[in-house]
Order: structure tokens, then C-alpha cells, then sequence
């Protein structure tokens, strides 16, 4: 732990980071690891973030090209339709796109077309399948 | 100021006059003193003492006392944290927003990373709950973009993971590590 400052005091420094340093600093130690993948931390910094930034809307944004290629992100509700983030996962959508289930707190779940359902957690940049029995 | 026994002529006059230059002139603002930890002492306005809770309640407690020691609390970082206590109370009792913001930002602007370190224990224990969120603020300003062994060093924390599992959860999420400034 730090030589400097004990961890309650770190973590409400912690509660401040952005999500990337956050998953970076899950590689700085054990301590420190366990912490920032506690569910108990994670909720806590959302809400934190929810309630310390403008809440904003974000539109998930599907590209899809005539060789089947799909770019999808998310883009701020401005005038000029910014884009906020990319988002990169190893699916295709095949024969058709992904249908948008649903979102929540940075969760959005992608149905393709209704066989399975894929969850992706837009700031970890994670996803997960889930079968058909799950959903 | 009790004239009521004086010609009852004058009482008049002296109730409605005397209480002006009294509460003008010959109330000085009381000054309360704080002992660091390493002897120093810091005679501050009772209105920047008030600012921290924990000498606030110190007061109510024993409201005889005239010096508050601070046992857990060095003269630097106690002298920091006073100086921005003075600029609060400025705020408190005009109130702008925008300068407010320029202060605080200038304020932890030019400390160290080792003071604001240093001034955090400081605003946790005195309970100066604004001045903790801009310490906050700062590191994590700080350290936001920076690289793993930069921040360790920061803190001064020891890495305990072995090297195939510190590279093993860099390769888990390896965008993370994108884009990092140089230390």
C-alpha cells in the first residue's frame, strides 16, 4: 500500500479517475486491483460520475458498408454529432445488423437477431455472449 | 452603558449613540491558536478556525481552551491549509463563483505533488470537506494520463504482482495503456 497516504483517502482520489486509468491502474498492484474491480467501488464511481458531469446522451451509431463491414460508436447529442467513442468487438452481425435491446449504466446489449445477445460494456470495452437460454 | 440610574434625560441619547462606536471599533476579531505536531504555532481568526470542523468541535467541547493542538498535523502543510481557509471566508462573505474557481485552481497549481500529497491527511483530519475535493482533484488531475510506474512512485507503492501477471492484465486490456503521457 502507498507509503504516503493510507487507502481510504486513496480511494476518493480514485472515485475521480476516468475509467482508462482506472483499468490501468488495476496493473499497479494487488491492493489496488481488487479495489478497483470491486463491485462496491464500481457503483460508487458511477454514481459519483453521474452525478458530477452534465448528464448526457449519447446515440449508438451503426456504419455498415456494402462489403458487410460494421463500425458502430457512440456520438454526443450536439449539432455536430461528435463522436464520443469507437466501439471494437469481434463480432459480425451476419446476414443482418445487430439490434439495439437496450442500454444501462454504459451497458449495451445487441441482439443478433434474437439468437443470442451480446453485452458490452462500453468503457471496460468488454463483451459477453449470452445464449439464448440466458436472455 | 446602563445609565438608568443617570439623569434619565440623557438615557436617551447615550443608548442610541454608545452601541455604534462599540461594535465598530472595540470588537477585535478573536484569534484562536493552533500547536502543529512539531511545535509551531499558527494564531489564525476565529473565523478560518471555525472552517475546520474538527477545531470547531474541539471548541464546543472545552470552549475555555485558547491553543487547539494538532497532533497529527505537520507546520507546513497546517500553514497551507490556513492560507486556504483565509481565501474561503474572502468568498463566503462575497460570494463569485468564477474567482472562487481561479483561486482553487491556482492554488493547487503551484504546490508540489508532494504538498498536496501532504495537505491531504491534513484536510481529511480538520474535516475541511471543499479543500479535500480540490486536493483530490489535483492528483487525480496528475496522475490521470499517466504511466503504472509513474503513479506507483507517486504514492510510493511497491509492485507485488509477479511480471507475468502485471503482463498478463496489461495484455487484458492493453487500450488502456494507449496514448500515455511521458513521465
Amino acid at each position: 500500500m502507498s507509503a504516503f497516504l493510507p487507502e481510504d483517502l486513496i480511494q476518493e482520489i480514485l472515485f475521480k479517475l476516468p475509467i482508462k486509468s482506472l483499468v490501468r491502474c488495476t496493473s499497479l498492484c494487488r491492493t489496488w486491483n481488487s479495489l478497483i474491480k470491486s463491485p462496491a467501488f464500481i457503483s460508487k464511481h458511477l454514481q459519483r460520475t453521474i452525478s458530477s458531469t452534465d448528464h448526457q446522451s449519447l446515440f449508438l451509431l451503426r456504419l455498415c458498408s456494402k462489403e458487410r463491414e460494421e463500425q458502430y460508436s457512440l456520438r454526443l447529442d450536439n449539432q455536430d454529432f461528435n463522436e464520443h467513442m469507437q466501439l471494437h468487438f469481434p463480432f459480425e452481425s451476419f446476414k443482418s445488423y445487430f439490434h439495439v435491446i437496450g442500454s444501462c449504466n454504459s451497458l449495451i446489449c445487441l441482439a443478433k437477431v434474437i439468437q443470442s445477445c451480446i453485452q458490452y460494456a462500453t468503457y471496460l470495452r468488454d463483451y459477453k455472449r449470452v445464449k439464448e437460454d440466458d436472455t | 452603558m446602563s445609565s438608568s440610574t443617570d439623569s434619565p434625560t440623557l438615557t436617551t441619547e447615550t443608548t442610541q449613540l454608545s452601541p455604534q462606536p462599540d461594535t465598530e471599533t472595540a470588537k477585535p476579531t478573536k484569534k484562536i491558536t493552533l500547536k502543529s505536531s512539531d511545535n509551531q504555532i499558527f494564531e489564525v481568526e476565529e473565523s478560518v478556525a471555525m472552517e475546520f470542523a474538527t477545531v470547531k468541535s474541539f471548541f464546543e467541547d472545552s470552549p475555555s481552551t485558547d491553543t487547539v493542538p494538532l497532533p497529527n498535523v505537520t507546520a507546513k502543510p497546517l500553514s497551507q491549509v490556513i492560507e486556504f481557509c483565509k481565501e474561503q471566508i474572502k468568498f463566503k462573505a462575497n460570494p463569485d463563483e468564477a474567482q472562487k474557481k481561479k483561486y482553487n485552481a491556482e492554488f493547487v497549481t503551484e504546490k508540489s505533488d508532494k504538498d498536496l500529497v501532504d495537505m491531504i491527511p491534513v484536510a481529511n483530519y480538520l474535516e475541511i470537506k471543499d479543500l479535500l475535493d480540490v486536493l483530490n482533484q489535483a492528483v487525480a488531475d496528475r496522475i490521470e494520463n499517466k504511466s503504472v510506474e509513474y503513479v506507483r512512485s507517486f504514492f510510493g507503492i511497491d509492485n507485488d504482482f509477479t511480471a507475468e501477471e502485471e503482463a498478463a492484465l496489461r495484455r487484458e486490456h492493453a487500450w488502456a495503456y494507449e496514448g500515455v503521457d511521458e513521465d
